[in-house]
């Protein structure tokens, strides 16, 4: 459960971030980014590679920081990583040498909480449905085994604001669409604010409540689009294909 | 029908050929007991009093034995003891042949290889200093890579993670390290108030240089998505320098403590140079001195049986820490 009620709320003002290549060129990641995204949303982040959406997720983290601007959790800076906004990689990074219930069990270790949530460690195993696995080494599991664990670990923080950064992109479709459905049913129990970054059109309409598209050159916010569709959602709708059709129409770019 | 019966004997053909392999290593001792035997000792050196030889091979004849039936009743045993029946086998021969030419014919310099009577009689008569010897050296060897191994890490450390450290210390290390054990003995007898804790600095030193760079070198190539994630967990740096980069470059740290306690033996020699009063590198310097051979090779085979059991131990340690590497690495 996210301990207070209404937070979560994330403010973007006018975000930029340029990178120094090896080269010594500057390379624009962010342009005047502002975007505001309130407590308990689900938001996705829809482009093409290369505008920006991984860099934002990690400038929210608080792993990087801005070129200009600033970023807000609730009111205030974000000003470094901590475990109030959680991020799950691409790239599942367990700690190889940790069991799955250590891996999880990472996070209260490290805050010195462990001794009172010790119980949680199962609960968030059981809840990304690994239950039985927990003693197993992150190199006997399965790509989509790996994500569900960096989930867990990331989740029994309990984050205020959750960013997802692609991280089905490397599972099988059955995969995915079993983790869409747990992605769902733990935000609709927790309530977090959601931000995640995905290439896929339909997981995108499946899942969130507003999408983001975003640009490259400039890396900026194209649009925004609310999206209502009543849930649960379905995909073989009317409502589910006129909607996809509109992202798309707002993904048409010039090459 | 008659494939069938073919089938059976080749079976017990079989078995019986197993069996009779099992005992290859106690019919190696038997044939070296009566090669003895049968030929005349030239007893070109100290007289023997004793037929060391035959006494020790009995004694390893009956281990073997006794192994050969274990590997025959335990199959958990025997699947680690049969396979090497082969190698304990030639090796038992190989120290018939070594017997026969050293004791028996005068084809190789008596001084320079003594027979094993003489080497096993060195240890029998000798044994009280011998003992005191193992002690002192293995008292100075563990204390020296004590120290060095935890200077060696935290150093590595150090020079791994923080690039200021890396800056100012690692060139220096870079320049001395290299530099051999036997240059640094008036160094370490100038600084240290005992000449103990000079023999330990030099084989500390030994231990450390190699775990110093390994360590950094391990650190420095974690993938630096494990500390990203540790730090959106919640931990701060020392969490993660104790609980991400040690355990993450703990294979890197092992391969520089394996070469560390290899070198560190190397240099006891060196350090036993120094003043100590009793020691297997000091023994063997003696006996070096007085041309007396057989003590020089009882004592450098004590040497090897010590260093035989620290790798043990490393490999054990390696086991259980890095057993989740599991078989990535096949060293």
């Amino acid at each position: 459960m996210v301990e207070e009620k209404n937070c979560g709320k994330i403010e973007i003002k006018n975000i930029s971030k340029q990178f120094i290549s090896k080269d010594d060129e500057s390379v624009e990641a962010l342009n005047h980014v502002n975007i505001q995204f309130e407590a308990g949303e689900f938001v996705t982040l829809i482009g093409p590679s290369g505008c920006g959406k991984t860099t934002l997720l990690r400038l929210l983290s608080g792993l990087e920081t801005p070129t200009s601007g600033e970023l807000c959790l609730d009111g205030n800076p974000i000003s470094g990583a901590g475990h109030e906004i959680g991020l799950v990689f691409q790239e599942p990074q367990l700690f190889g040498w940790k069991s799955v219930e250590k891996n999880v069990a990472f996070g209260l270790k490290a805050r010195g909480i462990y001794k009172e949530r010790r119980a949680d460690v199962q609960k968030y195993i059981d809840m990304v449905g690994l239950s039985g696995f927990e003693k197993s080494y992150p190199h006997h599991l399965s790509g989509g085994m790996a994500q569900r664990v960096s989930l867990a670990r990331t989740l029994i923080n309990h984050p205020k604001v959750l960013l997802l950064d692609e991280p089905f992109g490397a599972l099988d479709s059955f995969t995915r669409t079993a983790m869409q459905k747990k992605i769902l049913d733990i935000w609709e129990e927790q309530r977090m604010t959601v931000i995640m970054v995905t290439h896929d059109v339909d997981e995108a309409i499946i899942l969130s409540s507003k999408i983001v598209v975003m640009t490259p050159r400039p890396a900026r916010i194209k649009d925004v689009m609310a999206n209502h569709l009543p849930r649960p959602r379905n995909r073989d709708t009317a409502e589910f294909i006129e909607m996809r059709k509109r992202v798309f129409k707002q993904l048409e770019f010039e090459f | 029908m008659e494939e069938s019966t073919k089938a059976l004997k080749n079976r017990s053909a079989k078995n019986v050929r197993k069996k009779i392999s099992i005992l290859m290593p106690v019919i190696m001792t038997l044939f070296a007991i009566i090669c003895d035997y049968a030929f005349e000792d030239l007893n070109r050196l100290k007289k023997i009093e004793h037929p060391y030889f035959i006494y020790f091979m009995a004694i390893v004849g009956v281990g073997f034995g006794i192994s050969g039936v274990a590997s025959l009743l335990f199959s958990g045993y025997g699947e680690k003891y049969i396979p090497k029946i082969k190698f304990y086998s030639v090796m038992l021969l190989a120290a018939n042949a070594a017997n026969l030419i050293t004791a028996k014919t005068d084809w190789l310099p008596v001084i320079y290889f003594p027979s094993w009577d003489n080497i096993l009689q060195t240890y029998i008569q000798y044994s009280e200093i011998l003992t005191e010897c193992v002690v002192a050296s293995s008292k100075l060897y563990l204390f020296g890579i004590l120290y060095g191994g935890i200077a060696g890490i935290v150093l590595g450390t150090a020079i791994g993670w923080s690039k200021r450290a890396n800056y100012w210390i690692f060139p220096i290390i870079r320049f001395i390290g290299p530099i051999p054990t036997s240059v640094w003995v008036p160094f370490a007898i100038f600084v240290f108030p005992t000449l103990g804790g000079a023999s330990e600095f030099i084989i500390g030193l030994s231990m450390a240089f190699p775990i110093v760079v390994l360590t950094s070198s391990g650190i420095q190539n974690i993938p630096k998505g494990y500390f990203e994630a540790g730090s959106i967990l919640g931990a701060d740096t020392l969490y993660q320098i104790i609980h991400i980069a040690l355990p993450a470059a703990l294979p890197q740290i092992f391969v520089g403590v394996f070469n560390g306690v290899t070198m560190a033996f190397m240099s006891l020699m060196v350090a036993e140079l120094i003043g100590v009063q009793a020691g297997i590198g000091w023994y063997i310097n003696w006996q070096q001195k007085v041309m007396s051979f057989p003590d020089v090779y009882a004592a450098l085979i004590l040497l090897a049986f010590m260093c035989f059991i620290v790798m043990k131990v490393l490999f054990g340690f390696r086991k259980k820490f890095l057993g989740w590497q599991e078989g990535a690495i096949r060293w």
